[in-house]
């Protein structure tokens, strides 16, 4: 029996909850057809030697029912017929994530090698997997001179992802007994600490067991592993971002106490925050549908790619209000997970209002839906994108009432300059209060000069023009008193700012304006244009100005296994995705083909790759790109590059706006490994982690 | 040491030497020159009237069509536009020649 077959024997060996087709193809990284054979090949083994084979049920996913016994003997069999010294792949996966994610000791890669025995090129190769594996949590893999290799990424993403891995791959049942029956579950068990998983069943048992209120025990081994991942980040100094704003208020009750004893007994002194945080995760480890799949990890995903979706969309910088807004959405995303597992329907009886008056918000959370009924696998609905909706506006009002209107002032000190600048930070730390310069007594006619309204000084001053506070250098309680008077007193002087403009269209039109006045813009001349937005504190979006390859090949744009008579019949096939999608008009493709035809075969740029192009005035109508790869390669007319087997076909707006991508398409001509693995990829979604999957690395 | 202009030609004048200029960047880089690069389509190449114009092998018989200057333009022709090494092994004589690069 093959190794990976092995594996997925021993993986229905342990469990006898159904396992879809779907899920362990994602957790074996196989295609489903692959999964499947191996399926066959398993009951071929147990028919063989006289067993039960694993049953399909519709709509559950498959089974293998054995007395346990029986499993045993299995087990063991298989445990037997590995090869002793060497570890395997899932195994070398868990231990370089866990090594890695250890922020007490420094990772090195050549230790890794060392310590896993695998050369250099298989580490690079599980490094590339977990690299992978990663991405969807947003968390990227660093080296650093000093600490060595580390994760990189929301600390609440991080613990997320910690669980998940551990709990898919080890029996957590034999984890929370301390026991391990295998070489993976002893590296949980390492990183996870014997002791404190023993400590932490105990004061499970003692504190939660009784107190059925809150929780649900089917999850007992769940909430153990969650707090020993907890434990272990606190215990190494990683704690979840704290905005200032916090209101840190916790419900006190057996959930609480749990946590304080848990704390106590391991000695950790976490902040009000991270409590907080912990009380927060257990308690909505709620009772669901047994059969449902455990959600919570998905729902903290979904959670935090949503907030970034939004900010990303809307430019509202959501995620300083972190705490309120991602409790909220939490708390929501989980109900709306169950409810749809249940086939429930939510009602929002304010659906239209919200979509009226949130319209751009409401468009944005509707974008975002594709990933939440990816992982449904049912249609969201106008009411439950309603819902969600609500959450962003009202935290965007929240902010845009702290930041829409300030006070400009001056602090007049004699004190000495650091004395006055400490009162200015005070005051603007504290009220809504913009100080535009620290001046002395005899500095006063400067005041004339400045746009201020209000006036503060430590010391009497004669100015009749504009109002005065008098205040201690120090703030005390009474003068903060005094300073929201005199600011309620004086708020005809309050300003309405408005420094988060976009400027993303503003430097469009510079642009272009520069092309339409006769001028040239280069790559440089860009960047300058860019460097000067910047210094002027615009804030611009590049992304949108020059998107990356990943920003503008869609899904849909992608055709794989495609055959083509000539090379005609292939540049107008990989075109067609940008016609269906208006991206370009018909005389393109016929400009990209008169362009060969004139020239020669100059866009096969490399080795069997050709880049079909025409200029943006031959019927372009926005950025766009497309891909097709050939089931038999097509030979174009190049001497040294043909025969083509991939064809990108790109259509530019302008010299500049496709810059990004032009490096994206330039390395991948470089790259003859990935391309290889482009040729062979079967479907989009392998595609797509072939041409984007690696995160920036740099190796030392 | 003043600074050459290069200018990178293909049919469109956005894809393919786009990319080549970014493959010289790279070399230009690497050779320690400073030089000022932008890319065209080939019907304005000769107008821009640069140091250098670095294309692809088959535009050669368009270029002969033209009337450029030897003693004002040098023109590269490659094989394999985004290649570092070729693109290497032929700029290195010619700036040489017009010399921003030490021999």
């Amino acid at each position: 029996m093959k190794e990976r077959t092995q594996r997925i024997f021993a993986r229905f060996l342990r469990v006898s909850a159904p396992l879809t087709v779907e899920d362990l193809s994602k957790e074996f990284r196989v295609s489903e057809r692959t999964l499947r054979n191996e399926v066959v090949r398993i009951n071929e083994y147990l028919i063989q030697h006289q067993y039960p084979a694993i049953t399909t049920a519709r709509g559950t996913g498959m089974t293998l029912l054995l007395p346990e016994q029986e499993t045993r003997v299995l087990l063991e069999r298989i445990e037997e017929t590995r090869a002793k010294d060497y570890y395997r792949p899932d195994e070398r996966f868990l231990s370089l994530l866990l090594e890695i994610a250890d922020t007490s000791r420094v990772t090195l890669l050549y230790e890794m090698e060392e310590q896993l025995q695998v050369s250099k090129s298989t580490l690079d190769e599980d490094m590339r997997k977990l690299r992978q594996y990663l991405n969807p949590y947003g968390i990227a893999v660093v080296s650093l001179t000093k600490q060595g290799i580390v994760l990189q990424g929301d600390e609440r993403s991080i613990r997320s992802m910690l669980f998940e891995a551990i709990h898919n791959q080890v029996d957590i049942e034999q984890l929370t007994q301390g026991k391990s029956s295998d070489v993976i579950t002893e590296f949980a068990l390492r990183y996870l600490d014997r002791d404190v998983l023993r400590v932490l069943g105990k004061l499970y048992d003692e504190r939660l067991e009784k107190a059925d209120a809150e929780t649900n025990h089917v999850y007992r081994n769940q909430i153990i592993l969650f707090a020993a991942v907890w434990a272990r980040r606190v215990r190494e100094g990683n704690t979840v971002s704290e905005s200032t704003k916090t209101r840190a208020e916790i419900k006190e009750g057996p959930v609480r106490r749990f946590a304080d004893e848990i704390c106590a007994e391991l000695s950790l002194f976490p902040s009000l925050h991270e409590i907080k945080y912990m009380t927060f995760s257990i308690e909505s480890f709620k009772p669901k549908d047994m059969n449902s799949s455990f959600d919570w990890v998905a729902a903290q995903l979904l959670t935090i790619q949503l907030i970034e979706h939004m900010e990303k969309v809307t430019g509202i910088p959501f995620s300083q209000e972190e705490e309120d807004l991602h409790e909220g959405l939490y708390r929501h995303i989980t109900g709306l997970l169950s409810r749809s597992q249940n086939n429930l329907q939510a009602f929002n009886p304010l659906k239209d209002t919200i979509k009226e008056s949130y319209g751009a918000m409401y468009q944005a959370v509707a974008c975002f839906g594709q990933q939440i009924e990816a992982y449904t696998k049912t249609c969201l609905s106008e009411d439950e994108i309603g819902f969600l909706t609500v959450y962003f506006s009202t935290s965007a009002s929240r902010m845009h009432e702290e930041e829409q209107e300030v006070y400009q002032a001056v602090v007049v000190c004699n004190h000495g300059i650091s004395t006055g600048k400490l009162l200015a930070a005070n005051l603007k730390r504290q009220f809504n209060i913009d100080i535009v310069a620290v001046l002395s007594t005899y500095e006063l006619s400067f005041i004339d000069k400045l746009d201020v309204d209000l006036i503060f000084a430590t010391i009497p001053i004669e100015y009749p023009k504009k109002p005065i506070l008098l205040l201690n250098p120090i703030l005390m309680e009474s003068d903060k008193k005094e300073v929201s008077a005199f600011l309620t007193e004086h708020n005809n002087h309050r300003r309405k700012i408005s420094n988060k403009l976009d400027a993303t269209k503003l430097m469009q039109d510079v642009l272009s304006l520069i092309v339409d006045s006769g001028g040239n813009v280069t790559p440089s001349s860009y960047q300058q244009v860019e460097n000067t937005f910047k210094r002027h504190q615009l804030k611009i979006n590049t992304r949108e100005l020059q998107p990356m390859l990943q920003d503008v090949l869609t899904d849909t744009h992608i055709l794989l296994n495609q055959e083509g008579a000539d090379w005609r019949e292939v540049i107008t096939k990989v075109a067609e995705p940008l016609l269906d999608s208006g991206v370009i008009e018909q005389r393109y493709v016929s400009a990209m083909i008169k362009s060969v035809e004139e020239f020669g075969a100059y866009i096969v740029v490399g080795k069997h790759l050709a880049l079909a192009h025409a200029r943006p005035e031959d019927g372009v109508n926005e950025l766009g790109i497309s891909v097709m790869t050939l089931k038999d390669p097509v030979s174009f007319g190049h001497p040294d590059n043909d025969p083509v087997k991939i064809v990108f076909c790109l259509a530019a707006i302008n010299s500049h706006s496709h810059i990004k991508i032009m490096k994206n398409l330039v390395e991948l001509i470089d790259d003859n490994e990935k391309l290889e693995k482009l040729f062979a990829a079967q479907d989009v979604v392998t595609f797509n982690e072939v041409l984007h999957g690696e995160a920036p690395f740099q190796d030392n | 040491m003043k600074k050459v202009k290069i200018l990178f030609v293909c049919g469109a004048g956005l894809g393919s030497s786009f990319a080549c200029q970014m493959a010289a960047e790279d070399v230009l880089g690497k050779l320690g020159v400073q030089a000022n690069l932008d890319h065209s389509d080939i019907s304005s190449a000769v107008s821009v009237r640069p140091d250098i114009i670095m294309t692809a092998q088959n535009f050669r018989t368009q270029f002969e069509k033209f009337d450029v200057d030897p003693a004002q333009t040098t023109i590269i022709y490659l094989k394999n536009i985004v290649s570092k090494q070729e693109i290497e092994e032929k700029i290195t004589p010619v700036l040489q020649e017009k010399g921003v690069l030490a021999q």
